[in-house]
């Protein structure tokens, strides 16, 4: 058996959580170190944090807020956003992460992904895909928080990053994301059924009947909860125990556990 | 009252991680790649992700393999995490191969399943099964977070302190022997379980 991981992924604009739809039109949510001590006392598996605007301006703003999480939350944190390099990499676990995110600098330079693979092995890199549909039903990768396109086939890519070391794929759907209408199930299932390393899902969760499927029906190892934690529509112990209900293995929260 | 506790930094992943889990616990920590620092230490911690030929090479290069190997024999306790568990066996196939520090007898291997599709490496959080009683430090069976691909394997059943499943592989957990404590998942990241294993290590008694 294994846990599926019921993840909190917190988009980050200078000192605010933000969140958007489809990547874009971003509204301050408020302070994120607030956000994610509340998921972590919930019980949440890890933490994303997302830096929307790095790769705009070329860095990466979170390791303050990375400094001062990792004090008091004690699960893995991801954090992606504006990392060029393997000095920008170390900046950030010299803070207190544990993985890191590449997305634009991974495409325009995929060695990196192998550079920082060799030095902090693969577990410590996270490869994060934005997939929008096209016409013919194929994906194509984009970066800079989903504003540019790259011509970059998904699934190849996905394969690719695989084969160059990645750890883990965080792969986001632009075309869901912030709806509330459900994951890009076929996204999912096409990239996790092809490669051998685990997949979080990201982008669309409106229900808990969308986690269900996103995981038995998509095969996701992971599932990136934003929209409906940050709203507090759904707390982390509601996808828990329905989780359970549905015979989905995950680490119980406290409160839960037999 | 807890004791000092020096994690050795052979410039292998997140020590910031478990530096600060350690001091959350409220227990002294230093950080140190001096092998005299680590000669004087009262309780070791040697982190760690990554390759395991690098992780020697490092810890060769540093100069610190003969201070730990000193210290764990006069029985200094020590604590591996991780790669750092894995560096306590004798060798492992990883990348082409490299011996390890040979603290504990067996080799580290690739987790292999029945199943071609298993999803490597292994990440998220598994529920233990102790098969030691007594021990100092793990005694709950509780939810810890892994990320591994290789796993270990000790000579002696009698090293092994608990035992972890994913999909159809049961995997070695932990390993203790004596004043050797080795943990494949990451205590640091394992919420209340993983500090509440910290806290036993830096509060055993020290030899006097």
């Amino acid at each position: 058996m294994r846990n599926t991981r019921v993840i909190a992924r917190l988009d980050v604009k200078g000192p605010n959580l933000i969140k958007g739809i489809h990547l874009e039109g971003l509204r301050v949510l408020g302070d994120p170190q607030v956000f994610s001590q509340d998921y972590f006392q919930q019980g949440i598996d890890e933490i994303i944090y997302m830096d929307a605007v790095a790769s705009l301006y070329g860095r990466n703003s979170l390791t303050d807020i990375v400094e001062k999480t990792s004090k008091n939350i004690f699960i893995p944190i991801t954090v992606g956003g504006g990392i060029r390099s393997v000095d920008d990499a170390w900046g950030l676990f010299r803070s207190g992460a544990d993985k890191v995110a590449l997305n634009t600098a991974a495409i325009a330079n995929p060695d990196l992904i192998t550079q920082i693979a060799k030095r902090f092995g693969n577990q410590a890199v996270v490869i994060s895909i934005e997939a929008k549909a096209k016409a013919d039903g194929s994906w194509e990768a984009y970066v800079d928080n989903g504003r540019e396109k790259t011509g970059v086939d998904v699934v190849e890519w996905a394969k690719k990053v695989e084969a160059l070391g990645a750890g883990e794929i965080l792969l986001t759907s632009i075309d869901k994301e912030g709806t509330q209408k459900g994951f890009d199930l076929d996204l999912v299932r096409s990239v996790s059924k092809l490669v051998s390393i685990p997949v979080i899902a990201s982008g669309g969760m409106g229900s808990l009947e969308d986690f269900d499927a996103c995981v038995t029906d998509a095969s996701a190892d992971a599932v990136a909860v934003a929209h409906m934690l940050h709203y507090k529509k759904l707390s982390v112990a509601d996808i828990k125990s329905y989780a359970m209900s549905k015979d989905i293995p995950v680490r119980p929260i406290s409160e839960l556990a037999s | 009252m807890p004791s000092k506790v020096t994690i050795i930094d052979y410039h292998c992943g997140n020590l910031k991680s478990v530096e600060q889990a350690i001091a959350h616990i409220g227990a002294e920590v230093e950080m140190t790649s001096d092998p005299e620092v680590i000669l004087a230490a009262e309780k070791l911690i040697l982190p760690g992700v990554g390759a395991f030929p690098v992780g020697m090479e490092n810890i060769k290069s540093l100069n610190l393999f003969d201070a730990i190997i000193t210290k764990v024999n006069a029985g200094t306790p020590i604590l591996g995490i991780c790669l750092g568990m894995q560096l306590l066996l004798e060798h492992s196939d990883e990348h082409g191969g490299a011996d390890g520090l040979g603290l504990i007898k067996g080799q580290v291997k690739k987790i292999v399943s029945t199943n071609p599709s298993l999803k490597l490496p292994h990440i998220g959080w598994c529920k233990l099964e102790v098969v030691k009683e007594n021990d100092a430090l793990l005694s709950q069976a509780d939810y810890f977070y892994f990320v591994h691909t290789y796993m270990a394997l000790p000579e002696n059943e009698s090293a092994v302190l608990a035992k972890g499943q994913y999909e159809d592989v049961e995997f070695c957990a932990a390993v203790s022997q004596d004043n050797i404590w080795g943990m494949q998942f990451h205590p640091e990241n394992s919420a209340d379980a993983g500090l509440a294993i910290l806290k036993a290590f830096a509060e055993l008694p020290l030899k006097s």
